[in-house]
């Protein structure tokens, strides 16, 4: 979740996250380079009183402003490609959730073992005990257990819908007749919250995702209660 | 002999010929007469004089201060003019008064370099139209937020105990716990980890 007037990324709880944060430092860093040498061009051609009328081509000053774009570009796309296919490995998760959404709530199945199905709708404001987060809390989390590979299927029973989680760096789109998987590890535990990304209709702001991340014997105890009250 | 054809005459010949044309008395027609002898340039700048030789193909006036001798003087050529011009060539330039002076001037160029060189705050002006755009879309905006739109006033308004409780649900959540907002809250000793 993140603090009051936080500007940049939350902290990472996924190793796909950690290398997403890493390449937004690398590639803003790049960008902060091209736009101050920009800048300062900008000004220096603006405050001069000097002027050549003459000159038609330079092929030295052309090949540097040519080639050197596009080892930047190079530079950047490495890194890229690194991170996509990395986000694309899908290793033998321990656990498989259905993540669907509906309007406006998401509702999850963990059926791997035993059939266990419930609704995830917001908390409204005025149902809230003090200190919870406005917009954010559900009823019931998606609770899994740390440090091992998850592997979520995300779908829509009527509308688009997008199952994003910053924190774990996942947002997969929930559309209606099709099946999108996408899979993460948490490396800590915790409680990480996201939003309903697509919208949805009137309370789409008003859909959020709570996954909260606990080690194993907790998980297998909420699953059990979980079953007996359903 | 025409100064026209042969250009870059040299300067004591051309005073002697024009010396002789100045005492036989001439009038416009006959200076018209003269340009119009020669064909080559005549239809495109009519009756004035060229002094110097650019890289240009077509003989035209042109103020630059990169090219500081234009082709062609920009005034026509008069016989008032060319009496000037010859109290210019021989006397000192203290015997010619200011305005005749400003007269020769502006008879050889149109703009001086102060005037060519001169601010016209272009972008002062860009700017200042831009900021009145912008800040009539800003009152808009604002007008439109505070009357039309739903929404704004469901938020609860703040409250300095529910914000405390809040921070004490983040930290005990440990949200972001690796560089944000729990990551400075020493959980051993139960305070900040500045406070000593």
């Amino acid at each position: 979740m993140a603090h009051p007037s936080q500007l940049g990324f939350q902290d990472a709880a996924s190793p796909v996250m950690e290398e997403l944060l890493h390449f937004h430092d690398h590639t803003l860093m790049i960008v902060f380079l091209i736009s101050t040498l920009v800048l300062y061009i900008i000004v220096a051609m603006v405050t001069t009183k000097l002027t050549n009328k003459f000159i038609l081509d330079s092929q030295e000053i052309e090949i540097i402003w040519t080639l050197l774009p596009a080892m930047i570009l190079i530079l950047i796309a490495l890194p890229s490609l690194r991170i996509l296919y990395l986000m694309d490995e899908i290793n033998d998760p321990h656990l498989t959730i259905k993540a669907m959404g509906h309007q406006w709530y998401w509702s999850y199945e963990y059926t791997d073992y035993e059939d266990l199905g419930f609704d995830s709708y917001m908390v409204p404001t005025q149902d809230l005990n003090p200190g919870q987060f406005r917009l954010l809390e559900t009823d019931h989390r998606m609770v899994i257990p740390v440090d091992s590979p998850i592997r979520v299927l995300v779908s829509a029973d009527d509308v688009l819908h997008s199952w994003a989680v910053p924190s774990l760096g996942i947002k997969m789109d929930a559309v209606p007749g099709r099946l999108n998987q996408t899979a993460f590890i948490t490396s800590r535990p915790g409680v990480f919250y996201g939003q309903c990304s697509e919208i949805c209709g009137a309370n789409h702001s008003f859909m959020p995702i709570v996954v909260e991340a606990v080690p194993l014997e907790h998980f297998e105890n909420w699953s059990s209660l979980m079953l007996e009250d359903a | 002999m025409s100064l026209l054809i042969r250009p870059f005459t040299s300067r004591k010949l051309m005073n002697a010929v024009i010396s002789r044309q100045m005492h036989s008395s001439i009038t416009t027609a006959d200076i018209e007469k003269e340009y119009r002898e020669q064909t080559l340039n005549y239809p495109f700048i009519g009756p004035r004089e060229i002094v110097c030789k650019t890289s240009r193909a077509t003989v035209t006036y042109v103020d630059d201060v990169l090219e500081p001798c234009p082709d062609v003087r920009y005034g026509v050529d008069t016989p008032e003019m060319r009496k000037l011009q010859e109290k210019e060539r021989n006397e000192h330039w203290s015997a010619l008064t200011r305005e005749e002076k400003r007269k020769l001037y502006r008879h050889s160029f149109r703009q001086t370099l102060a005037e060519l060189n001169a601010p016209i705050y272009e972008t002062a002006d860009i700017f200042g139209k831009a900021m009145i755009l912008i800040s009539i879309g800003i009152i808009l905006c604002g007008t439109v937020r505070k009357t039309a739109v739903i929404g704004y006033s469901n938020a609860p308004p703040r409250d300095e105990e529910m914000q405390k409780k809040y921070l004490i649900r983040t930290i005990q959540q440990g949200q972001n716990k690796i560089t944000g907002i729990a990551s400075k809250w020493d959980y051993e000793r139960g305070t900040w980890k500045w406070n000593k």
